[in-house]
């Protein structure tokens, strides 16, 4: 065999692949350890697949998220003018004093 | 809960139904739990994880450990596998391997010619062959006295033959990165084996 000039890359290449240390691995090894891998994935459990949200799905939960904030926000504006209301607007109050306050109120004001 | 897998009863190395199929319709099939498209994926890259785990570690016990983790963890993943992704198996499992390699040996000192692992076939005996086992302790020997990054390197690019490319999607590097490693890599080889005073002729 003719000896390989080391100081030549395609020399070296071929020298380490002639004499790679994991150049011989026994038939009988691999199929050890194949039979090994298969007998732990047998008792080893699979990670879940990524759940895939449709497009349907994704358009209802943002109808959801729209009607929840709408809700939301008519309920902290239903406060604010329930707190600001003037305190003669009672049902136990006569309707045309009722209606006289209602007038003086600032909310109607506004609208006069 | 994805089904149990189910054995099949095949030995690893006959020949298996799948072999025509892609490894993304392997691991499709796997994903479902079947175990003999899982068994053509060890065929296919069983032997190359070893041999990257083996030149690595020098030693065949953690070598053996290495791979089997590795395609458990391909096992666990497989359902989650995205074929868009960019990786192709034998890079994924690759790089799985190389890391699994670097944190189990990152405190190890390279070992000794001497301690280089046993790597004479007990069949062989003639004189070749003797010679050849020896060379090979040798060579492994010279990977292990490597940095971890250039050994994988020389690994994954003359040993099994992976193209620059391939070696550095594996290795998350640029092409140029990898080209720089190999470099370095046959430098250091070449140095070690002036110091061991192989380079001469007729001396290998």
């Amino acid at each position: 065999m003719m000896q390989p000039d080391l100081n030549r890359d395609s020399d070296l290449m071929t020298w380490l692949r002639q004499n790679d240390p994991a150049g011989e691995i026994s038939p009988a090894r691999l199929a050890n350890l194949s039979e090994r891998i298969l007998q732990k994935t047998a008792i080893t459990p699979q990670s879940e697949a990524t759940p895939r949200v449709s497009a349907a799905a994704a358009l209802s939960r943002a109808q959801n998220a729209s009607l929840m904030m709408g809700g939301l926000i008519m309920l902290v504006l239903g406060l604010f003018v329930g707190q600001n209301l003037p305190t003669e607007l009672s049902p136990f109050v006569a309707p045309s004093e009722q209606s006289a306050a209602l007038l003086a109120s600032p909310w109607l004001g506004a609208l006069k | 809960m994805p089904a149990s897998p189910q054995r099949t009863g095949q030995e690893p190395d006959l020949p298996l139904p799948y072999g025509e199929a892609s490894d993304f319709a392997l691991l499709q099939a796997g994903a479902r739990g079947d175990s003999a498209a899982f068994s053509e994926i060890l065929n296919r890259y069983l032997k190359n994880m070893l041999a990257l785990a083996q030149r690595f570690s020098g030693n065949t016990a953690d070598a053996d450990e290495v791979v089997q983790e590795a395609f458990l963890r391909l096992w666990v993943h497989a359902p989650r596998w995205n074929a868009e992704g960019g990786a192709t198996l034998k890079t994924w499992l690759s790089r799985v391997v190389m890391n699994l390699c670097i944190d189990r040996y990152r405190l190890k000192k390279p070992i000794a010619l001497d301690d280089a692992g046993e790597l004479v076939d007990p069949a062989a005996s003639s004189f070749e062959a003797m010679q050849l086992a020896d060379r090979r302790r040798m060579v492994q020997h010279l990977l292990l006295g490597l940095p971890d990054r250039q050994r994988i390197a020389i690994s994954l690019a003359y040993l099994d033959e992976m193209s620059v490319n391939d070696v550095a999607k594996t290795m998350d590097l640029t092409a140029g990165a990898v080209e720089s490693l190999l470099v370095r890599a046959r430098r250091s080889l070449r140095k070690r084996l002036n110091d061991l005073g192989l380079m001469r002729e007729g001396d290998l």
